[in-house]
């Protein structure tokens, strides 16, 4: 009885594991699938280069503002958090040697990576926007961007730095040198294409997201950004736009294939430089 | 080497003092939701807080939260309920039938999906459930929490899969050459070994895909319908974060409808914290 239970189990997660396994690779090939094919006829070099047209606006035309726009704030927010991060993981790895102040560090990073996107929208939109003055801007979009991705960087930079610390560490020590130099001749020599991976993944977060632009930064229609403090379109709010108040389907779904196509060109650049960040070598 | 002496010193303050303004940061948002609350909580009307109705503009307004926190909640546990078997099964087929190279390709693919923005998703959503469910006579419109429940369960199930294969791939290391020298198959040290050992590491998968599906808002503001109506399976429904999303940008700053809206992000913030303590006592146990 006991062994055809036993048998029972076994049978059953084996079944489970290959439908599962089935759908979610199915459901990955439709997703691409169905966006690109239905974005086929749009989307085109126009398409990418002109600003929304027709009434109601965005029905023709292209997205070439949005996309500006989408890079402007994920600049800032890229600056912003990658100064952020790389000096509190230096201070963590290299400098802080008390244990409880970097136990404090990893729970205060943690639940700063809980914070749902869309407080920190609307902590953006009273603090920076109104009370800061910022207004809706680049400024405001990019720096409330920055601080969603902060934690995601900041452990992996973390992870990078020990990797690094485990095999250099002790040798420099070793020869006499203080940490800053040991920071600027061994590890970022070591870490950068580490970095610049972490920043292409960073990116490709900063870029997708929209709850916290809707309310801080982004605008149903600007030209293309001048300065910091303009407002600006972003891609991901352009496609929600076109699709919440029906404007164009078509659009939309060229709009998210544009979407999806520089999500997978960072996420090849941050597989080309990874290296020490990666887990395959750690172990 | 006077100049790195003083540059040590130098970047050994910045860091620090770098550190401790991100540690500043956190708490000044979380002070500072919970100021801008105040002054509904001590105001007459609070205690409209707990009711059905949400009528922020009319007279006497009244602040009924009770549909978006049910509605957040139901659409938030039925959307991991069942992303959790589908997760578990995938994590387990990549882990037991795939080495190496393979392996690492199918894990960097199933993080690329869960980096794709919670828009495209909406748009999915919106189109192979919203459009077909219009056409069905079950509802008056497609846009319903069934859509949204689906649509939110396809979003969180890459998230629960990366980390539940973390899970298992280190059981694996651990503990492969023993069943492997039992002569005990994959598939069976899958069953009665990993997923007898990782129980503590799905529970807090299950949490942290749970608060993610707690705190996400374009995704499902995309396809719920938004109106303030106990929810139903095929009804309209709002969350929490679609009201913040939707609201905020129309109330007048200072006003009580802006600060009722704080409060129920303060209430969303407390919640997605608690859950995210949880989930941190849970690892401290799963380590020893």
């Amino acid at each position: 009885m006991r062994r055809r239970k036993t048998f029972a189990v076994h049978a059953f997660i084996r079944v489970l594991s290959i439908t599962a396994f089935i759908a979610v690779l199915t459901f990955i090939f439709t997703l691409f699938a169905l966006v690109f094919v239905k974005s086929r006829d749009h989307l085109n070099v126009h398409f990418l280069t002109d600003s929304p047209k027709g009434f109601p606006l965005g029905s023709e035309g292209g997205i070439f503002p949005a996309i500006m726009g989408s890079i402007g704030f994920t600049w800032v927010a890229c600056v912003f958090s990658t100064f952020l991060s790389f000096m509190t993981a230096v201070y963590l790895q290299f400098y802080c040697s008390n244990g409880k102040y970097k136990q404090l560090m990893r729970v205060v990073i943690g639940m700063l990576a809980g914070i749902p996107s869309i407080i920190l929208g609307l902590f953006g939109y009273s603090f920076l926007v109104v009370r800061l003055g910022f207004g809706i801007s680049i400024l405001s979009g990019g720096l409330v961007l920055g601080l969603m991705v902060f934690p995601y960087m900041t452990i992996r930079f973390e992870r990078i730095f020990t990797a690094i610390a485990d095999r250099y560490e002790a040798g420099s020590y070793a020869m006499g040198v203080n940490t800053v130099y040991y920071i600027l001749h061994v590890v970022l020599p070591l870490a950068w294409r580490d970095m610049v991976s972490t920043m292409s993944f960073v990116s490709g977060m900063a870029m997708g997201a929209s709850a916290p632009l809707l309310l801080t930064g982004a605008v149903f229609y600007a030209k293309a950004p001048k300065s910091l403090l303009s407002p600006a379109m972003a891609l991901p709010l352009h496609l929600y736009h076109l699709l919440s108040e029906s404007i164009s389907l078509e659009n939309a779904f060229a709009s998210a294939a544009v979407l999806l196509l520089i999500l997978i060109l960072l996420n090849v650049l941050t597989w080309l430089f990874g290296y020490y960040g990666d887990e395959k070598w750690m172990s | 080497m006077k100049k790195y002496d003083d540059l040590n010193k130098f970047v050994k303050h910045l860091s620090r003092f770098v550190s401790f303004f991100v540690f500043l940061i956190l708490s000044f948002i979380v002070l500072y939701v919970l100021i801008e609350s105040v002054p509904f909580i001590r105001s007459e009307f609070s205690r409209s807080f707990v009711s059905l109705s949400w009528r922020p503009l009319s007279t006497p307004p009244s602040f009924g939260i009770l549909p978006m926190l049910l509605g957040t909640l139901y659409v938030a546990i039925f959307a991991s309920l069942i992303a959790f078997p589908v997760a578990v099964g995938c994590a387990g087929a990549i882990s037991s039938c795939f080495t190496g190279k393979t392996k690492h390709m199918l894990l960097g693919l199933i993080d690329m999906l869960a980096g794709i923005p919670s828009v495209v998703y909406g748009l999915l959503g919106f189109y192979i459930l919203v459009k077909p469910l219009e056409k069905t006579a079950l509802m008056a419109t497609g846009e319903s929490i069934l859509a949204a429940i689906i649509t939110l369960a396809l979003m969180i199930v890459p998230y629960m899969v990366s980390a539940f294969a973390k899970a298992f791939e280190r059981t694996n290391e651990n503990y492969q050459m023993s069943a492997k020298a039992l002569g005990v198959s994959q598939w069976y040290s899958l069953t009665h070994l990993s997923l007898a050992h990782c129980k503590l590491d799905l529970l807090s998968g299950f949490l942290v895909a749970l608060s993610k599906a707690l705190g996400e808002t374009m995704a499902v503001m995309m396809v719920i319908g938004n109106s303030p109506l106990l929810p139903k399976l095929l009804g309209k429904g709002i969350t929490i974060s679609s009201l913040i999303a939707l609201e905020m940008g129309s109330a007048k700053l200072g006003s009580l409808h802006y600060h009722a809206l704080y409060t129920a992000g303060m209430l969303l913030l407390v919640l997605l914290l608690s859950i995210n303590g949880l989930v941190r006592l849970i690892e401290r146990r799963a380590k020893k």
